[in-house]
């Protein structure tokens, strides 16, 4: 505790020059019981002491002992502007801990730990929010609701506008949750062009055999079967390890190295089907160039936002889904080729000719998302 | 180009700690926050004696009004927002109270511009200008307003209105304005040129804005020294202006000079529009401090999303453009802040995203605004014809 606390204070000199709009924040969670609900609350000091002139010495510099002797009017101000209601009753404020502190990107807050206790839950919650609305506002309260049982907490913006809001009872469901982002990784496979032509150029080859250089149709759909199923697993074990990795914000590289990547490794897979170079084991460059999609897919995850409290069902149902898009490809590309295997048409047409207009289009990508040649920058 | 991190690096960023959890400091005489009122400022002292008199006088409706009215000079100022709450508060309860108070409409006027309310703020000045025709304040915040959303004709309009209130300096400079977005750049910059040069007499404030308008309109001419020399008269006034610094970053910026953008920049990350610029000059000098502004900069528009703020979508699409290098949500801000405003850098920031990104049709209502405008500036028109090729 006391590390946490010395490390945020070196960080006070560069986070307390940014300036932002007045925000608290505040996380209700409710017990299963349906009768508790715990908060925990963050208001900027700088905010308190504009309303309570906690700063008596009028030096400019809060000092903990200026805060903490002052901390039941805090609380009290701070409680008269926030109201739950459970059916139309007003749930009662108790304090569950004495004040702290914590730092945020824009200096010291207050950190209020209250217990709420109402009537049963079952006709209703609802949010009444006011603090600091008289003075500024501009101010928000962001609000992170756990409804009882949820895993996961759902996001609610407080503002002059919006002072008041219905709690939902019902948490998101993890099924929910997992259907969503499953339709949504299916989604980004099928629109992600990149993805589906360097699986594709992996698969081409997979229904025959290169005899003494040249290209022999497969003996059996077994063994292009089990050719089809490396690649398709590789790659897949692959990306859904960069995938978790970024996810969880254990690794992250910038966005064009990645784009960028993802491209050349189309490219190298379609001219590896002309030159031949990787034979035997296509499955070791899908695990390989599957790491640097697996980035690829993480920057959709992100951008489609990761619940809080729900992130590993949500990788889960997107890696799932992606699985899905592939499935489909593969279902609907393996047979065909199988049935095409022994026509020329199959090992020049789209082979030889397939391979180097993939080739072609993944390196008109590559030189966009590498040298971004548009603008000044 | 971009060098790959070293994976020590990589694995340093990931294990930094993204927040603390709360604690008890270890004794009463730990100072743990310091106030803006430490700042040697004595405008925020002053504003915090008013605000103590308002207290004990709540019926003084010009005392209000001063309350407001600094507040809302603090945060032109220094860039806090919190500043333009602490105003809308203090003029709150006038709707009522004084409705037909010309300054209250004004103060109400120039502060719903700055949260992007526009239509709002037209209304709010047109009635101040109503109640007080001789003030100039309320043309000129219209004619600013009718200039980001590019009714050139209705900005002439207001311009006409302060040529009969205002400094002639004034007049001509808002007139100007306006004509070098409509094809007639050259006569715009000579004619203003020459009325800065009549105007010895003019307030230091009024020249810094001439100064920073014909800096603009020389880059466009190709004038660069000229665009240079402006500059640097404008910074000599010894007036702190965002707008000002902002600008000649830019153009340092585009003359490939980062290490000088920097040195102008260094103490201004407090300000989001600023730290922008100092980001990306940061990444086109490779100075070792880059890579923090990026980070607090992401951290800054991820908590202006979380409040649902959208005050600052054009460096918001730059940020992801030209820093992160993500031209799909560059695009995406790029649209939405071309919704609301649309100067010539919106429409630059549009057309660079959706070149960007490969959407060339995206950027359809920004070409439309410079064909139909006959908008001179050698850069757009080079992105419109890129525009024009991507498309086929």
């Amino acid at each position: 505790m006391r590390l946490l606390a010395f490390l945020a204070a070196l960080l006070l000199p560069l986070a307390a020059a940014a300036h932002k709009p007045s925000d608290s924040y505040l996380t209700l969670r409710a017990d299963a019981n349906q009768h508790e609900v715990a908060v925990r609350w963050d208001i900027a000091l700088r905010d308190l002491d504009y309303v309570l002139e906690l700063d008596r010495d009028g030096n400019g510099q809060l000092t903990w002992g200026e805060v903490r002797t002052r901390a039941d009017e805090i609380t009290q101000y701070a409680t008269a502007r926030l109201t739950l209601e459970a059916g139309d009753k007003a749930c009662a404020w108790q304090t569950a801990a004495p004040l702290q502190l914590d730092k945020h990107s824009d200096g010291t807050y207050a950190v209020l730990s209250l217990t709420a206790k109402c009537e049963p839950f079952a006709k209703g919650l609802r949010l009444h929010y006011a603090l600091l609305f008289d003075v500024d506002p501009s101010h928000r309260g962001l609000v992170q609701w756990v409804a009882p049982g949820g895993a996961s907490s759902q996001a609610l913006v407080f503002g002059t506008d919006n002072a008041q809001q219905p709690l939902a009872l019902q948490p998101a469901g993890a099924w929910q949750t997992l259907r969503q982002y499953l339709v949504d990784g299916t989604w980004h496979i099928w629109i992600g062009y990149d993805h589906i032509l360097f699986l594709l150029s992996l698969l081409l080859p997979a229904v025959l055999v290169r005899v003494a250089g040249d290209w022999e149709p497969a003996p059996s759909l077994k063994r292009s079967l089990v050719e089809v199923l490396k690649v398709v697993t590789a790659f897949t074990v692959a990306h859904s390890i960069t995938l978790s990795l970024a996810a969880l914000e254990v690794i992250s590289l910038p966005s064009r190295i990645v784009e960028s990547t993802i491209a050349a490794s189309v490219v190298f897979a379609a001219l590896n089907n002309l030159r031949g170079t990787i034979e035997k084991k296509r499955w070791v460059m899908a695990f390989v160039f599957g790491l640097i999609h697996g980035f690829g897919f993480a920057s959709v995850l992100a951008d489609l936002g990761l619940p809080q409290g729900a992130l590993a069902l949500a990788l889960v149902g997107f890696n799932l889904g992606v699985e899905v898009g592939q499935i489909a490809i593969v279902a609907v590309f393996v047979p065909i080729a199988f049935a095409l295997r022994r026509t020329a048409f199959y090992r020049h047409g789209v082979l030889t000719f397939g391979s180097i207009a993939v080739a072609l289009i993944a390196a008109y990508w590559f030189v966009q998302r590498a040298f971004d040649f548009q603008g000044p920058f | 180009m971009h060098r790959f991190a070293t994976p020590a690096l990589i694995l340093a960023l990931a294990l930094s700690p993204a927040f603390a959890a709360p604690f008890t400091p270890a004794g009463d005489a730990e100072v743990v926050e310091r106030l803006p009122a430490t700042t040697n400022d004595p405008s925020v002292r002053r504003v915090e004696s008013l605000r103590k008199q308002l207290a004990a006088r709540p019926f003084d409706v010009d005392l209000r009004l001063e309350v407001a009215r600094r507040y809302f000079d603090l945060a032109m100022a220094q860039g806090d927002p919190r500043y333009v709450g602490y105003a809308s508060a203090a003029i709150a309860p006038l709707e009522k109270a004084a409705p037909d108070n010309a300054a209250y409409w004004l103060v109400r006027g120039v502060l719903q511009q700055y949260s992007h309310d526009f239509n709002g703020a037209l209304a709010s000045l047109k009635r101040a200008g109503e109640l007080d025709p001789q003030s100039p304040e309320p043309p000129a915040w219209r004619a600013a307003i009718d200039m980001v959303q590019a009714k050139y004709a209705d900005a002439l309009a207001e311009c006409a209105k302060l040529a009969a209130v205002a400094h002639p300096l004034h007049a001509q400079g808002c007139t100007a304005y306006a004509q070098a977005n409509t094809g007639q750049l050259r006569p715009a910059y000579d004619a203003l040129t020459k009325a800065l040069a009549e105007s010895r007499d003019a307030p230091a404030g009024l020249k810094l804005w001439v100064r920073t308008r014909l800096a603009e309109m020389a880059i466009r001419l190709q004038r660069t020294d000229e665009a240079e020399r402006h500059f640097k008269e404008a910074l000599a006034l010894g007036i702190t202006d965002q707008f000002l610094l902002g600008a000649y970053a830019d153009f340092l910026l585009a003359r490939k000079r980062p290490q000088e953008a920097i040195a102008l920049l260094k103490d201004w990350e407090r300000s989001d529009i600023l730290l922008l610029r100092l980001a990306l000059a940061g990444k086109a000098a490779d100075d070792a401090r880059a890579k923090g502004w990026a980070s607090q900069l992401r951290e800054r528009f991820d908590d202006a999303a979380k409040r649902g703020d959208t005050l600052h979508e054009q460096e918001a699409a730059r940020f992801e453009l030209d820093v992160q290098g993500n031209a799909a949500r560059a695009l995406e801000f790029a649209v939405r802040n071309y919704a609301t405003q649309k100067e010539a850098r919106d429409a630059e920031m549009l057309m660079r995203a959706a070149l960007a990104a490969n959407q060339p049709k995206a950027a359809d209502p920004a070409l439309a605004w410079l064909q139909s405008n006959g908008y001179e500036d050698p850069a757009l028109v080079a992105l419109a014809a890129q525009l024009a090729g991507a498309k086929k």
